[in-house]
């Protein structure tokens, strides 16, 4: 695939697909295998991206695009990926200023984040259970308890809160792995 | 000076992202609203909503619309590009380090994060849920929203139940 290709899928995964990293990293494994890309490499990519601070989509079109392309590849993917985000919150962010104080404007967002707020609640939930069942994963409870506390009681900047957890994890004995 | 400022808060936040969009909320918050106060509270909610109806990552979402807010286009740019350019040279560095093996190392380090970002998604969910228990009617939207996402459509095309209710709510908190 050409740079151009790339960044035309891309942009148009990009467009349609709502809901976050995890589901632009789907929708580009999807598309990457019907184009015949290795599915190893694509495991390895999305490793990467998974466990790699920044936005999935962003990791993955990069990695994706630099396989397939080199460094022109890697770009293209990369500004597909962010250009339809970019043009819809300047559209609508001019709107939002303008009627930040409207009531109408509140009651829907209002109702927005309970929906939000559902959402999140089943993912906590999912990801609550998925941490702390299985061998040794009980252990998991030290880091997750420090992280919170330190955030939340000790007012730590989250990322050093997330160091700690991850530094206290590593210094346990490692219960069962996950794979991705 | 505001640019520099942009620039500097937003990379911290993209190079804080891990374990997808939600988990990032506590850092987000914490550097845009206590940091650097560029939103409100109220207004770190509307930019969560505005984020969760339209399509890209949270942190791009924020970038942009705060970047803006502050310094026009050109903020707009500049944030955009620091939330996605100070991870990616980490990911460039790791892949290029990982040429030479050590994949059991890159399992340890993701093991390792789970914990820490089931502790990011709940502390992302406190605040959410003093908006949603706040009232008869956001509880009722709430209870709504779970038993939707039990639905497959919504469970797939999760900005569908965030427009539903949000219209739900121009009748409810109106």
């Amino acid at each position: 695939m050409t740079p151009l290709e790339l960044f035309r899928m891309f942009f148009k995964i990009s467009a349609v697909t709502f809901g976050g990293g995890i589901a632009i990293l789907a929708m580009a494994k999807t598309e990457l295998r019907k184009r015949g890309f290795p599915e190893e490499q694509m495991a390895d990519i999305a490793a990467l991206a998974t466990s790699l601070p920044g936005p999935i989509a962003t990791s993955t079109a990069w990695l994706a695009g630099r396989k397939i392309a080199g460094f022109p590849g890697a770009f293209a993917s990369v500004a597909g990926i962010l250009l339809p985000p970019f043009f819809a919150i300047l559209l609508l962010s001019g709107f939002v200023l303008a009627h930040r104080d409207s009531a109408l404007l509140s009651a829907f967002f209002k109702g927005v984040l309970c929906a939000v707020a559902a959402l999140v609640a089943t993912l906590v939930y999912g990801e609550i259970r998925r941490t702390f069942t299985g061998k040794g994963r009980w252990l998991n409870l030290l880091p997750y308890a420090l992280v919170i506390a330190l955030i939340l009681w000790a007012g730590l900047h989250p990322l050093a809160a997330m160091a700690c957890g991850v530094g206290l994890r590593l210094l346990l004995p490692e219960g069962t792995r996950w794979s991705c | 000076m505001e640019l520099l400022k942009l620039a500097w808060g937003f990379a911290q936040v993209g190079i804080g992202a891990f374990g997808g969009g939600i988990s990032t909320l506590p850092l987000i918050r914490h550097i845009l609203v206590d940091n650097y106060g560029w939103l409100s509270l109220d207004g770190f909610d509307q930019v969560l909503a505005l984020a969760q109806v339209t399509p890209g990552p949270i942190a791009v979402n924020a970038a942009t619309f705060v970047g803006f807010q502050r310094a026009g286009l050109t903020g707009a740019t500049v944030a955009t590009l620091s939330v996605v350019v100070a991870p990616l040279l980490i990911v460039i560095a790791v892949a290029a380090l990982l040429q030479c093996g050590s994949k059991d190392c890159m399992d340890r380090f993701r093991n390792a994060l789970r914990p820490t970002v089931a502790a990011l998604l709940t502390l992302a969910f406190l605040p959410l849920a003093r908006t949603a228990f706040s009232g008869i009617g956001t509880i009722a939207l709430f209870a709504a929203g779970i038993g939707a996402l039990n639905l497959r459509f919504f469970r797939e095309n999760p900005p569908a139940l965030f427009l539903l209710s949000g219209l739900a709510g121009l009748f409810l908190f109106l």
